[in-house]
């Protein structure tokens, strides 16, 4: 075993706690076991600084840090951004009826973890087995560290024949190592080898995910479900319960597996957005929304915060903002503006998600019906867009589809008629065609309005004729609305009723009437049609049908 | 919520309460000249025996509940050595002797298996013993041997008729001690705990983990 005393001495640790008394008591006592270079932070933000700005041997969080991030968070951070090496130890303090949740992480785990409350002397036994362990386990962590993954599975490989009692660090170790080199037959091999002998949650969870990419993915989902039930809070299960249903094209439940994770782990930034995607991707704007929101939050103050995430959350926003002017849609809109807000201060200057911003801002302009705004919002998407030096085409037909909304049509066509010279992919193609289609029915529906103005000004002149023929050309298109169809029937009668009997006119007011089906009472057109119907029928009757 | 889960929650907020009560004790103790400490350790040695039996409740809550208890590579001896420091406080006259090998390595929960330690030893201690001595052996299984120089069991303890003789404290001990053993299972193999007497006198208990 390792002098204590010794090893403590030349190492940089950091201690984060939330509570004073906590933090001062761990000081001291790591004093007492010899530690000479150390550093306190109070919350998860001020330990980041920390960590990304010295390199430290030793990191012991508590778990639980208050209203911020938690240690786990601060763990996950820490190795995203690469601050933490391979041979550098971060431990847990948590309370004993933790260590379940705290050590299922398979992606980013502890190194170890101390339970509260604890003595110096408890402390000084687990750091002295901790430490020892981490000391025989150097070889593998260097080559960790510099990327020479192969060497450090034939360290660890080797280390597992020497020390049997390494067993469990070096699997755990080992398993991931060959997770990551696919090499998942070997992986399945050393944790049912542990399993065996020990029963152990992250080894059921490894073996699944080795089942998994295996192609076995039922088997795989049917090992994680049986894992869940001896224990419900090992939230890593519920993330690959969802990974494999998505892969399996069952992505409204892998929806419902990352709520459950979220339920019992609200913090974790990555999960958040993962659900909010596939809450998305599913149309649950409402979970979407959530989602984003809480990522958004979590995130503002970690290397995960992200320009996506707000375009995403807005996004998702736009599709609940639909109908009415109540609090809670008021309290939306203002959200989503302000969501806007910050991307407009904290991403200026890229250009690209500046576009993104107009873009979006522009859809949620379009969605409350402020045209003006929407209008303004694809001027300045064309000028970001301007500035990005080559636009892509996913970036080009978001643009196309802004002109669409915002009825500029001449600019619209002309960005798609490029488009379609450039060839695009079969999925920017099917987005090309249906902002075709939808620029199509725009056309004829702003040219059915022009012809039904037009039949509305003979008619006043008492030009019946002529009003005919311009609302019988707009009702040819099947998409005339209602409104026509009623003008062209009140134009015809009025024709009869001032000139002479006309059976084909008649029994185009037939036609109209059966297009237009039967009208509820609520209708505001319902006077209207009745008025006209009445008419008809008496022509009708006149005409002796 | 049950009452029986309200109970539990106070019962872990006690245990947590009275923990930073020791905290302080001890912190008041350290800075108190020497020739009054006789005066504060009574309260000490109360509260510490507060504080065990708190835990000891919550671990027998959980443990019927058949929550899970993780498990983890742990080492008996820090484990004997932690029991002893959360005991030695009640009975400072008594001589603990931590004989298990630095390198002896065994897979259980460390929170309940020290608890178990904890309670054998205030069984030893009740029974007259002045002398307690730990041992462990790793090389079949994990087998973590309590003995001591007091009375050593009842006859009708030895046979199994009855659970304890004792007409003070909970009673709970050894049953206790078998609960926590039954919680540490692999496959068919279930922990346990074996009684007797030793020829020279006194108790001798083992809790033999798979």
């Amino acid at each position: 075993m390792i002098n204590l005393e010794h090893a403590l001495q030349d190492k940089r640790i950091l201690i984060v706690d939330d509570l004073v008394e906590a933090r001062s008591s761990m000081k001291k006592m790591l004093t007492i076991l010899g530690a000479q270079t150390m550093d306190t932070a109070t919350d998860g933000r001020e330990a980041m600084d920390f960590i990304l700005e010295k390199d430290y041997d030793i990191v012991l969080s508590d778990y639980n840090l208050g209203k911020g991030k938690d240690g786990q968070q601060i763990l996950e951070e820490a190795r995203y951004t690469s601050r933490l090496r391979a041979s550098s130890l971060f431990i847990l303090v948590t309370g004993e009826n933790a260590v379940d949740m705290v050590m299922g992480a398979l992606e980013y785990e502890p190194d170890n973890y101390i339970t509260k409350p604890f003595t110096l002397n408890m402390l000084r036994e687990r750091l002295t087995r901790i430490l020892t362990t981490k000391q025989k386990l150097a070889e593998v962590d260097a080559f960790i560290d510099g990327g020479e993954i192969d060497k450090a599975i034939a360290a660890a490989e080797i280390l597992l024949t020497k020390y049997p009692k390494l067993e469990m660090p070096l699997i755990r170790i080992l398993g991931k190592l060959y997770v990551r080199q696919k090499r998942y037959q070997q992986a399945l091999e050393i944790y049912s080898q542990l399993l065996n002998k020990r029963s152990v949650s992250w080894a059921r969870l490894g073996q699944a995910i080795c089942i998994h990419f295996m192609g076995e993915s039922e088997n795989a989902l049917a090992l994680l479900q049986r894992t869940l039930i001896d224990h419900p809070m090992y939230v890593q299960c519920y993330d690959w319960c969802a990974i494999i249903l998505n892969s399996l094209g069952r992505p409204q439940e892998a929806q419902k597996q990352l709520e459950k994770a979220v339920e019992i782990s609200p913090k974790a930034v990555l999960r958040q957005m993962e659900l909010g995607r596939i809450a998305y991707q599913n149309c649950d704007f409402p979970v979407a929304e959530a989602a984003f929101e809480q990522a958004m939050r979590l995130g503002r103050f970690s290397c995960y915060k992200t320009a996506h995430n707000y375009l995403q959350f807005s996004d998702a926003v736009r599709h609940l903002l639909k109908g009415g002017s109540d609090r809670v849609q008021k309290l939306r809109l203002e959200k989503v503006l302000r969501a806007f807000d910050e991307l407009r201060q904290d991403y200026a200057g890229q250009e690209s998600v500046m576009f993104e911003t107009c873009i979006v801002e522009g859809k949620t302009f379009v969605t409350i019906g402020d045209e003006d705004k929407a209008l303004k919002s694809a001027k300045n998407a064309e000028t970001a867009l301007g500035r990005i030096k080559k636009p892509d085409h996913a970036q080009q037909l978001k643009m196309a589809g802004a002109y669409v909304d915002t009825g500029q049509h001449v600019k619209a066509k002309d960005l798609m008629r490029k488009l379609k010279a450039e060839g695009l992919s079969d999925e920017h193609g099917q987005q090309l065609q249906a902002l075709e289609n939808s620029l199509n029915q725009m056309t004829i529906r702003e040219h059915t309005a022009r012809l039904n103005a037009r039949g509305v000004g003979c008619y006043e002149k008492g030009e019946f004729s002529q009003a005919i023929e311009a609302f019988d050309e707009a009702a040819n298109y099947e998409e005339a609305g209602i409104s026509v169809l009623l003008n062209a029937i009140q134009a015809k009668i009025s024709l009869i009723e001032n000139t002479q009997m006309d059976l084909v006119q008649l029994k185009d007011c037939y036609r109209y009437f059966q297009r237009i089906g039967p009208m509820g009472s609520n209708d505001e057109r319902y006077e209207r049609y009745e008025r006209l119907k009445h008419s008809f029928t008496r022509l009708k009757r006149a005409a002796g049908l | 919520m049950k009452f029986e889960h309200m109970v539990a929650a106070v019962i872990h907020d006690l245990k947590n309460q009275l923990q930073s009560l020791l905290d302080y004790e001890q912190e008041a103790i350290s800075q108190i000249p020497a020739r009054y400490h006789h005066h504060l350790q009574p309260i000490l040695q109360r509260t510490n025996r507060l504080k065990n039996d708190t835990m000891q409740m919550v671990s027998l809550f959980r443990l019927e509940q058949q929550q899970n208890f993780p498990m983890d590579d742990a080492w008996p001896r820090d484990t004997a050595s932690d029991a002893i420091e959360a005991i030695q406080l009640q009975y400072p006259t008594i001589k603990l002797v931590n004989e298990i090998a630095d390198e002896c390595q065994g897979f259980y929960n460390e929170n309940l298996i020290q608890l178990a330690l904890v309670t054998l030893i205030t069984n030893s201690a009740q029974a007259g013993a002045n002398r307690i001595q730990l041992t462990a052996d790793d090389s079949n299984g994990l087998h973590i041997t309590v003995q001591d120089n007091g009375h050593g069991f009842d006859e009708s303890i030895l046979s199994g008729e009855k659970d304890t003789t004792k007409t003070e404290g909970s009673g709970l001990g050894l049953f206790f001690v078998k609960l926590i053993a039954e919680a540490h299972r692999n496959g068919e193999d279930i922990g346990k705990v074996t009684i007797a007497n030793r020829s020279q006198g006194g108790a001798s208990v083992t809790l033999s983990l798979p």
